[in-house]
């Protein structure tokens, strides 16, 4: 690990109160150490990115839910892959969905990654350690 | 006695020396019969020169001597030119019949008369006839003189002749060729004439040879005498003119067609002809062509098909069906009142065809009401061809009534469309249904796990786990009611009742369970209507549930409105709250199933509320909208179709 580099921050945007509890318990569990943001819609998540006074600094890295209120992750991801600023932030979907249609939007949107929520307490674990690594270990445009 | 005598004196003069007369001296004759001859000769003369016979006078070697002048204005030869020459040398041509030449040389050289006809030749080389009489001439004392011929110009007669011989001819040609028999029989029943196919006809039935001036009542055989006999004394008796007669002749039944035309001579009858049509043959293709063309006509019943023919000019002649169809006076109608009967609104362009000769096929498929409320769907095929019996074309057409294989077809679209709505709601229905069931699930197993792990931690990190994971179970069996009643939305048909909407609403609020401040008014007037009173109360307690939850009902309430709707047959309701209002891209989808606003597990929606709503409503064929602004608060309209199209505003 490069002496200097800074962490992205991890947003989070999903609506389940349960799935947000779960994600921090095993974030804490992963011991991980990047700074996190979590939204419950799309469109508290698109304004805190966008919007002028907005909260969330570069680098960071967007870990979406698909089925959400309002602006669903699709909607989201495909509003924020317009904008000039964003390019290089990385977007992994994380979902419960395993619909083929949901698979086939997201990557038509160029996403970095599309994974399942798994039930199992390890194997939901062992897929957000992949994302958190691969954030990680990836050069995001600071 | 006073007879008239004429006298011839001669006298002569007795004179002196000096001239004195002293006397007449003469003679007296009576010449009374000399002048007589000499008048008589004088008159003839002028006979013969006047008359318009010809006279020739030769001398005994047959030169002429004299001609009359009759004869120089028939022949164009003048006496100069004919005196001294022998007129069978000048006046005969090569078509004088020899035979004829030949008789009157022979005559002439015997001194005999000569009496006949001869066909000569005029100076111009026209040809003439003319009926002599050649005598020799003698003197006193018997010697040949010469020859006297005259004759007269009998042109006319023998072309006249000649053209009765041959008019007869092929008039008996003619009769003779007729296959249809043709007789005539004289007041005594003698046959005058009989054409070729009467003899041949009664030579096979009867075996017998028909004759001109045989009996008529004979010639039959025994079998069919006696009504022969009645034909034929009927035929000179009546006057009637034409009959049809059915016999059974030989053999076969046949059917004539008679008729009687009556000899007059001066005014009595003396015959009659008869002319005799066989139209057994006739009749049976008639018969047959009617058979044909009554099946065809009953087969197109049957088929529902009807035709037409457009002969070209005017007249279209129209099957029974056709008749049926356009609601036609009469199956021969002009062309224009066809076209008017099968396209009222001259949209089809079925006038062009007709009149068009450089179109050969058309086919339409229209709709039209010929009839007061008998709208029906034609499929018209129509074809030009040339016309059998004359140079025009004619425009043949059949039309196929598809108003029912229309109804059906049309119906199976639309089944076709709603099964394919119905499976595309079902795919969306199964791909809403696993996520929004599972989320639930997979909450509950989450919080159960937490529960576990936190086990140690104490109390209040536990309870409120636990009473989140009940509330997830809740939530579920919400979802799973929800379901339940949205799949079952609009598939029942309810009983129709009246409905006092102003009492039902009153009735709907008290079951609500409102908030203490919550106020409700109630504007405008109330339909008492007929309509499904269960899926009615089903859609309205569901808006109000949700106007009482969404909107901030403690502080302004909510008002629910009667309105009249532009269309009558509509009853328009709106449940207005003055929540939080819902923005403009979200005013259609929250009527989607599963969708919310609020972020799941808040406790509020389960999505499905709105979605039933909306089922409900279309399946009954009214809508639902909303109008709503953020802060101000959301207006649900909705509108219910009011059965029997009655409604009573009742203001209360």
């Amino acid at each position: 690990m490069r002496i200097n580099k800074v962490l992205p921050s991890i947003v989070l945007i999903d609506d389940d109160e349960v799935d947000i509890m779960n994600f921090e318990r095993t974030m804490r569990h992963l011991a991980v150490v990047n700074k996190f943001h979590i939204f419950r819609n799309g469109e508290e998540a698109r304004r805190a990115i966008l919007g002028d006074g907005g909260s969330i600094k570069k680098p960071f890295a967007l870990i979406v839910d698909l089925n959400m209120p309002k602006m669903g992750g699709h909607e989201l991801i495909e509003a924020l892959s317009t904008q000039k600023e964003l390019i290089g932030i990385p977007v992994f979907v994380f979902t419960t969905s395993d619909a083929d249609k949901d698979r086939q939007e997201a990557w038509e949107l160029k996403v970095n990654g599309y994974f399942l929520k798994e039930l199992s307490q390890n194997a939901y674990m062992q897929t957000l350690k992949v994302i958190v690594d691969f954030i990680n270990s990836s050069e995001i445009p600071q | 006695m006073n007879e008239e005598k004429w006298l011839s004196i001669k006298a002569k003069a007795d004179k002196r020396s000096d001239g004195w007369v002293l006397g007449l001296i003469g003679t007296i004759t009576d010449i009374t019969e000399k002048y007589k001859a000499e008048q008589k000769v004088k008159w003839l003369a002028t006979v013969v020169e006047k008359t318009k016979n010809t006279v020739i006078i030769s001398d005994s070697q047959q030169r002429i001597t004299w001609v009359n002048r009759a004869f120089e204005e028939l022949t164009g030869y003048t006496s100069e030119e004919v005196i001294g020459k022998n007129p069978g040398h000048f006046l005969q041509g090569d078509q004088t019949d020899k035979a004829t030449i030949r008789d009157i040389h022979e005559k002439i050289v015997s001194k005999q008369n000569y009496r006949g006809t001869i066909l000569n030749f005029a100076k111009n080389g026209n040809p003439y006839w003319v009926q002599m009489a050649i005598d020799p001439l003698f003197d006193s004392k018997d010697g040949l003189e010469g020859y006297i011929a005259i004759e007269s110009d009998v042109t006319e007669e023998i072309k006249a002749k000649n053209e009765l011989i041959r008019s007869e001819a092929l008039l008996k040609a003619v009769l003779n060729s007729i296959t249809d028999y043709i007789w005539a029989i004289d007041e005594n029943y003698k046959v005058t004439f009989a054409n070729n196919a009467t003899k041949r006809e009664l030579k096979e039935i009867y075996g017998v040879d028909i004759e001109v001036g045989k009996d008529m009542r004979n010639l039959y055989g025994s079998k069919d005498q006696d009504i022969w006999e009645e034909f034929l004394k009927s035929s000179l008796t009546n006057d009637f003119k034409r009959d049809r007669i059915v016999r059974v002749m030989g053999d076969r039944k046949r059917v004539f067609d008679v008729y009687f035309h009556p000899v007059f001579e001066l005014n009595t009858k003396t015959g009659v002809v008869l002319y005799i049509r066989d139209i057994t043959d006739e009749i049976k293709a008639q018969l047959n062509l009617e058979e044909k063309t009554d099946q065809l006509q009953k087969a197109q019943i049957l088929a529902d098909l009807g035709s037409w023919v457009f002969d070209g000019k005017s007249v279209v002649s129209c099957s029974e069906k056709m008749m049926e169809w356009l609601d036609l006076p009469s199956e021969q109608i002009s062309y224009t009142e066809f076209t008017n009967a099968i396209d009222p609104d001259s949209n089809t362009g079925i006038l062009d065809f007709l009149l068009n000769e450089g179109l050969e096929e058309f086919t339409i498929e229209h709709e039209f009401e010929a009839k007061a409320g008998s709208s029906r769907i034609l499929r018209t095929m129509a074809r030009r061809s040339q016309s059998q019996t004359s140079n025009r074309f004619v425009v043949r057409g059949v039309s196929l009534d598809i108003t029912q294989q229309e109804k059906v077809r049309s119906q199976l679209k639309e089944h076709a469309s709603e099964l394919q709505s119905t499976n595309a709601e079902l795919n969306q229905f199964a791909y809403a249904v696993s996520h929004d069931l599972k989320s639930p699930v997979r909450a509950v197993y989450n919080l159960a796990q937490f529960i576990l792990q936190d086990l140690s931690k104490g109390e209040e990190h536990i309870k409120p786990k636990v009473e989140m994971l009940i509330q997830r179970a809740q939530f579920m069996e919400q979802l799973i009611d929800g379901i339940l009643n949205y799949s079952r939305a609009g598939r029942k048909k309810y009983s129709i009742s009246s409905i006092n909407t102003r009492q039902l609403i009153r009735q709907l609020l008290e079951s609500i369970d409102l908030e203490k401040e919550t106020a409700v008014s109630i504007r405008e007037k109330w339909p008492i209507m007929e309509g499904e009173e269960i899926p009615f109360i089903q859609v309205f307690s569901n808006l109000l549930s949700n106007a009482v939850k969404y909107g901030k009902a403690k502080e302004r309430g909510i008002v629910v409105h009667s309105l009249e709707d532009r269309m009558p047959e509509f009853a328009h309701f709106n449940i207005q709250d003055f929540g939080d209002g819902i923005e403009k891209q979200y005013q259609e989808k929250i009527f989607d199933i599963f969708q919310t606003l609020d972020e799941s597990s808040n406790g509020k929606g389960t999505g499905i509320g709105l979605a039933l709503v909306k089922k409900i409503i279309a399946d009954k064929g009214g809508e639902i909208w909303v109008e709503s602004d953020i802060n101000t608060g959301s207006n649900f309209h909705f509108t219910w179709p009011i059965i029997n199209k009655r409604v009573d505003y009742e203001n209360q």
